[in-house]
């Protein structure tokens, strides 16, 4: 067990209490805003060469919205820490009852290559701020930002009770061998299941942030325009390679018939009539990954784009029509820059398809009428939802983000963060005296011993409450 | 598969969206009530003959902490069931965020023999206020308990969305080929891994309420009268078949000695000079268990109890002085009604005697000096607290109740039973107009956009907030 050394030294220093304190932890929460600063231009350059992020993007996933999950934590950490009250029985009236949030202990964190920063920052941040210890095992499919977090990350932090881990599957399988006290995972279901397999050995919790495909249904009435560059912006930003991007369109005959040309508009604004020249369009991360997509070009027909270059590993921003439930594209989740639209009748057969599938991570629905966006919400079951946009529901901090059933379970972001990573600990401090008021609940039991219980614990019905 | 046919009838009804309306909810929960009342008396029975459970620690457990939970839910459900606003930037302020409480679907609630009727209702109260299916599996051990759920319950809830499956191990492990949308179990840490391993194959969210043995230290300043009374009266309660109970003693040998009588003397006090004639003391659930504790009288010395009875399955209320960490008592938890001392030297040897052993579902430590109780608090792990007690911390509904580490993940109780059946579903509505606001997001990309944006959607640093 190779790992094994290094899991029991960061055992060791939570235990030793290193990590409780909360200077100690905001200290190292500003170490973290002190590797973004000082790596963003290393940051921007290996997401550049790793999937061709462009600077823009990289700037905005992998620093800003890392920085606002560090500014919300470090400005509300000690609320967070904060023993919280709560409601006593009257039996209970003079006892301390609260939560204390405590550390797990070592958790583990694995990355994925798509915000290859982000997505390993942002849980760090909880388990910082939750007082844990944590090994972090960025992938080693972004191969140049891999290397920034093994060669960097570390000076920045306590190398007592932060590591980082590099490797492949092989790696990756002996790392969870060992006995963590909490793993946060972020990738595709089939690795999930070999993470909660694995973490069950231990009975270690676990949160799994997963995919699929995220369905994007747009009803008749809407404002075509918008509906094109919303979409065409969540479908072709990364070039695709984002687990929330809108998978697939949901809409009728006649509504495709106004969305391509719209969408043909959007995508020439972003991108110019020849996207490859446009620097603001990604690559795909990797050959293997690049021939899969390229497979997928064909299902249905090619509306818009559909140009690939092997060599720069680029597919062009592309939209499919008369695509089949049965085709390979409707078969997987895309996790590239291709838009397949399948026509339905009306919202009910939408949500009939929506339904009959596994439940994705984001679940998109574009109308005018309110009614419209709110029965697809109520209709169906997806981790997140967002109503006339894509994407955006990410950037509130205050909206719990994470996957149901195939795409995952547990939530994170701002305090749901902390949350996760920290255990909510239920504590009752009672008085040393006050001995007659526990005298009914001990034996000799008698009739009149449980009247005195019932009447101190007893929780009242009270009159109904109308649902506003 | 012989249950497929049943749990794919529950995931059609949830589908129909049968169990969404509050009033649905409300008039299931109303009538699970009806079942406590209806069936009391066969309820305070079908216990005694399972356990011989004392009618009046059945009536507290089995039905008055249920009506308690059931009155919480009742009292409470339109406010939990109601879309949480969330706080939205700047851009976002026209816009709807809100977090969604959804149900998982078909449910699967799998309880243990100690408290029959209580470990399986007040999972189903937060699965049906939750708008899940369920499905009930009482354990094969309570025969009795479990031929009175099986018969009546149905009788009760809408069978559409709401079964009982019986059997045992291999009838289990069926049941658990199926893909549940959660799972709920009680019981013992390696079944707790066995049902985990069987979720993750569906990725299925899991809550594991184990067990372990709960560690109760007591410092040198303390009452030691009501210390022996309140051990006692949490050790003996329902024969020890408890699994918050407190499994062992931490004392140093003159608290032991001192502890010795309070402790004979709180025994004759509950249940006369000889326990096995009392009708306030409990019987062992079955033979095989009753070996197993019987076995266990051979650790250390007796020094009160020991007398036994295999045709009763009684075991006297015992206490073992002079136990040693190797001896088959401290090896496994007790789960009857023997209580070993283990003597250390001080404090800080109990916490490190705590700190070497899996983490306890429940923790106890008794000192008249409050810093030593929160001491205790702060240096250890478990997954609830009570500080001068045993038991109590599980009477309040406000606080979480579950374990960590190999006593179990997830936590339930009054509104945390609701929030463990449901997805926090994160929703963002936005309008199909004020297209402008979101230009500065798309390509081209600019450094004025950038600006632009990281402006609008910033979360700012504020200035450091002391910890009260």
């Amino acid at each position: 067990n190779p790992f094994a050394g290094l899991v029991s030294h960061l055992r060791a220093s939570w235990l030793s209490g290193k990590t409780r304190p909360m200077e100690y932890r905001m200290a190292q929460l500003q170490a973290l805003g002190r590797f973004l600063d000082d790596k963003k231009q290393q940051i921007l350059e290996a997401t550049a060469s790793d999937l061709g992020k462009p600077p823009f993007e990289a700037e905005l996933s992998e620093i800003f919205l890392c920085k606002n999950e560090l500014h919300e934590t470090l400005n509300n950490l000690s609320h967070w820490m904060k023993d919280k009250q709560v409601d006593r029985t009257l039996a209970t009236q003079l006892d301390s009852a609260f939560i204390r949030k405590d550390p797990y202990g070592v958790v583990l964190i694995i990355a994925p290559w798509n915000y290859p920063i982000h997505l390993f920052l942002v849980p760090l941040i909880g388990a910082i701020a939750a007082g844990n210890c944590v090994i972090v095992k960025p992938s080693e499919v972004s191969k140049k930002t891999e290397r920034i977090v093994a060669e960097a990350l570390p000076s920045y932090l306590d190398k007592d009770c932060f590591a980082v881990v590099t490797g492949g599957v092989l790696e990756t399988t002996r790392l969870l061998e060992n006995k963590f006290d909490y793993i946060f995972f972020t990738g595709i279901p089939p690795v999930g299941r070999i993470v909660m397999t694995a973490a069950a050995k231990h009975l270690t919790p676990v949160t799994l942030e997963l995919g699929g495909k995220n369905p994007c249904y747009v009803s008749d009435t809407c404002d075509v325009t918008n509906v094109a560059r919303r979409v065409a912006w969540g479908r072709f930003f990364n070039a695709g390679q984002t687990c929330i991007a809108p998978d697939y369109l949901l809409c009728t005959i006649e509504m495709q018939e106004k969305l391509i040309p719209a969408l043909r508009k959007a995508i020439d604004d972003f991108y110019g009539p020849n996207p490859r020249e446009s620097p603001d369009f990604g690559r795909i991360v990797g050959d293997k990954q690049f021939q899969r997509v390229q497979r997928l070009l064909g299902s249905g027909r090619v509306a818009i784009g559909g140009q690939t270059d092997e060599a720069e590993r680029y597919i062009a921003p592309t939209v499919l029509v008369d695509v089949q439930p049965s085709d390979p594209i409707m078969q997987e989740e895309i996790f590239g820059p291709i838009l397949p639209i399948v026509t339905i009748s009306n919202m009910d057969d939408a949500i009939d398809f929506i339904n009959s599938r596994e439940r994705p991570l984001a679940l998109y629905a574009f109308s005018s009428d309110d009614k419209v966006v709110n029965q697809v919400l109520e209709r169906t079951s997806s981790g997140g939802f967002c109503g006339n946009d894509t994407l955006m529901h990410l950037i509130l901090t205050s909206l719990p983000f994470g996957g149901i059933g195939n795409s995952g379970l547990g939530t994170y972001h701002g305090k749901f963060s902390f949350d996760t990573f920290s255990h909510h600990r239920g504590c009752l401090k009672r008085g040393m005296g006050w001995e007659p008021l526990n005298a009914p609940r001990y034996p000799p039991y008698s009739q009149q011993k449980f009247g005195v219980i019932r009447a101190t614990s007893k929780v009242t019905r009270k009159s109904d409450c109308t649902l506003l």
